[in-house]
């Protein structure tokens, strides 16, 4: 008998399993499915069906173990969808898919994205072709994304090797995954770190090779209301000249930016700003205008004091 | 061992897609699945040959292409419908489309939106759904402005913080696209100030005012806003400043350097005047010295 080809087999296995009215028994494939080898031994074959579901488990191909009431595995199928509802979009709706799915072109989910287009333009129709303004395109890196989004999504540990900006080497990481951010043009992962028990956010660029998505539960979940956002933005290098300041409602533009970005422009704030030198500071203090104050240290509320004393003597403030 | 995966996807959503349009063409279908229409054929010989067990004449998928070239699926077994999507192609789709919803253009923000809680949905996963952030750095106000600018033609005066020296200006641009590279959202736009066409990280753009229609023609550059001028006298160590911010008719001189300033907003120049730390003193007109000793004296008197 001829070599089946190996997409072959798995198609075959996809055909044999999909929409099978009872769970079909790993014996069953064994003698329907063409592609196993008749004559193999029992560990091949077993060896074989359980890379062929691998695979195909991580295409996305739901194939479910059905077990019997003791526990034993009685066999495998993979559901119909119902209905095909959750493919079905509007035109509009079609457009911002491809839209979407375009832009991924070259970079490292461009096969998901693709695949997920054709699965809806199945259903859907043929996607009309965009001439918009504002497309958007990924990076290409970062080979680690897709696992990770895997961790994430099964709520399981990852471990890979990892090397800061200041190791001197890399360093195995065991971490529960808590979320995938993008900011500034690169990937990280926010997690609790098993090993140094505390959170830590990694940037996917210096992980070494591959990550390992472990079959383990989440040691520490991920804190309720917890800000991705804010903790990522807010890892940059810490500036050595700080100051609090009072931030009123609808002012200070630019501080709110830089070092308090998630609060609402609405809010009165009291934060502590850092620059590069005290120079800076009193500049972006001043330039601030009303509605913000600096509280702390003296130094700093002084040198803005006489910075302001000066400017309005200089403009003929009070001759 | 060779990876089956993109090609196994592609047979599956085959079937489907060729069963939705009967009696489309090989060379249409390869196009469509971006191959070639060799690798088209190939695909259809592999998908005949596959089938249920037993592989019974009524047991295989029946695709008939070989008479005219046109694509007829007989019977397609149990893939007449695609399977659901799974996690990967909903989260592609959700990091592009949440990046989309980000960036100002011709979109349809409401439905954008609509569109991402629905793919959130069918993710099945709050934890996935919350834990993927998509931060472009933008502020929606930004977005909000530059969306309407580029809808109805029309300038924009943006403050903008410049990577390189941490300067901050104020330009009047004339947007006309937005882009992005390696994750990051660029506005490429005619800028007054420096007449001609810069590119701007959105993310660096601190606020956004819609300014006045552009004229038609002149490649939408419109009609240059009118200015005013101030005359400053600038102390030397400060003369880093020149680079900075739009200075003209600079006289350097021993203890002090003069020059006039131009200005749009009037709030720009007395922002500017009190960021200057004192080291910036405007000479003229006396109306500019009085709302900036006055803006002056209304901060400090917050201190007293």
């Amino acid at each position: 008998m001829a070599r089946v080809d190996r997409t072959e087999r798995l198609l075959n296995v996809v055909f044999c399993l999909l929409g099978a009215a009872r769970p079909v028994s790993r014996a069953q494939i064994r003698g329907n499915v063409v592609g196993y080898d008749p004559d193999a031994s029992d560990s091949a074959f077993e060896r074989m069906f359980e890379r062929d579901k691998d695979e195909l488990r991580g295409m996305g191909i739901p194939i479910e173990t059905v077990t019997d009431v003791h526990g034993e595995v009685e066999g495998y199928l993979i559901r119909r969808p119902a209905s095909v509802e959750e493919l079905t979009f509007s035109a509009q709706e079609l457009a911002l898919v491809a839209l979407a799915a375009a832009s991924w072109s070259e970079a490292v989910l461009e096969a998901p994205a693709r695949t997920a287009l054709l699965k809806i333009e199945a259903v859907s129709g043929d996607a009309p072709v965009l001439e918009s303004v504002g497309a958007v395109r990924m990076s290409a890196a970062e080979a680690a994304l897709l696992p990770l989004l895997g961790a994430l999504r099964e709520q399981h540990m990852v471990s890979f090797d990892y090397r800061g900006a200041h190791d001197p080497q890399a360093n195995r990481r065991q971490v529960d995954p808590w979320g995938v951010v993008s900011h500034d043009g690169h990937w990280y992962l926010v997690g609790h770190d098993r090993d140094r028990e505390d959170r830590r956010t990694f940037r996917l660029s210096r992980i070494i090779g591959s990550v390992t998505v472990t079959a383990r539960e989440l040691e520490q979940p991920c804190p309720p209301e917890l800000d991705l956002r804010a903790i990522v933005r807010t890892m940059d290098p810490e500036h050595p000249a700080r100051a609090r300041v009072r931030i009123a409602a609808g002012h200070g533009a630019g501080l709110r930016q830089a070092h308090a970005p998630t609060a609402g422009p609405f809010d009165d704030l009291e934060l502590e700003i850092s620059a590069v030198s005290d120079e800076v500071l009193v500049s972006q203090i001043c330039g601030a205008g009303t509605g913000v104050l600096v509280l702390d240290p003296p130094a700093i509320v002084s040198r803005v004091r006489d910075a302001l004393t000066s400017i309005a003597t200089a403009h003929g403030s009070g001759s | 061992m060779t990876t089956s995966g993109p090609r196994l996807a592609r047979l599956m959503t085959m079937v489907p897609w060729l069963l939705a349009h009967d009696g489309v063409t090989i060379e249409a279908t390869a196009e469509h699945f971006g191959i070639s229409t060799e690798q088209c054929e190939k695909d259809l010989w592999l998908l005949v040959v596959c089938g249920l067990p037993g592989h019974g004449p009524d047991q295989l998928v029946d695709i008939q292409f070989w008479d005219d070239g046109r694509i007829h699926v007989l019977d397609p077994q149990t893939l007449d419908r695609p399977l659901h999507l799974s996690g990967d192609e909903i989260m592609a789709l959700l990091i592009a489309l949440r990046l989309l919803v980000q960036v100002p253009g011709q979109h349809d923000r409401t439905a954008l939106h609509q569109l991402i809680e629905r793919l959130e949905r069918s993710l099945g996963s709050t934890d996935a759904a919350e834990g993927l952030v998509i931060d472009s750095g933008v502020a929606s106000a930004v977005t909000e402005v530059i969306d309407l600018a580029l809808a109805q033609r029309r300038a924009v005066v943006l403050v903008y913080a410049a990577a390189s020296d941490d300067a901050v200006t104020e330009r009047t641009v004339h947007p006309m696209t937005v882009f992005t590279a390696d994750g990051r959202l660029y506005l490429e736009a005619y800028c007054e100030r420096a007449e001609a066409i810069r590119t701007f990280r959105l993310d660096r753009i601190l606020s956004a005012v819609l300014g006045s229609p552009l004229g038609e023609g002149s490649a939408g550059h419109g009609e240059p806003t009118p200015r005013a001028v101030a005359h400053v006298a600038l102390a030397p160590e400060a003369r880093w400043a020149l680079d900075i911010h739009p200075f003209d008719a600079v006289v350097i001189g021993d203890s002090v350097i003069t020059a006039t300033l131009e200005y749009q907003s009037e709030e720009w120049l007395t922002r500017t005047v009190l960021a200057m730390a004192g080291a910036l003193e405007v000479t003229g007109p006396p109306e500019v010295r009085t709302r900036v000793a006055d803006a002056a004296t209304a901060v400090l008197a917050a201190y007293s």
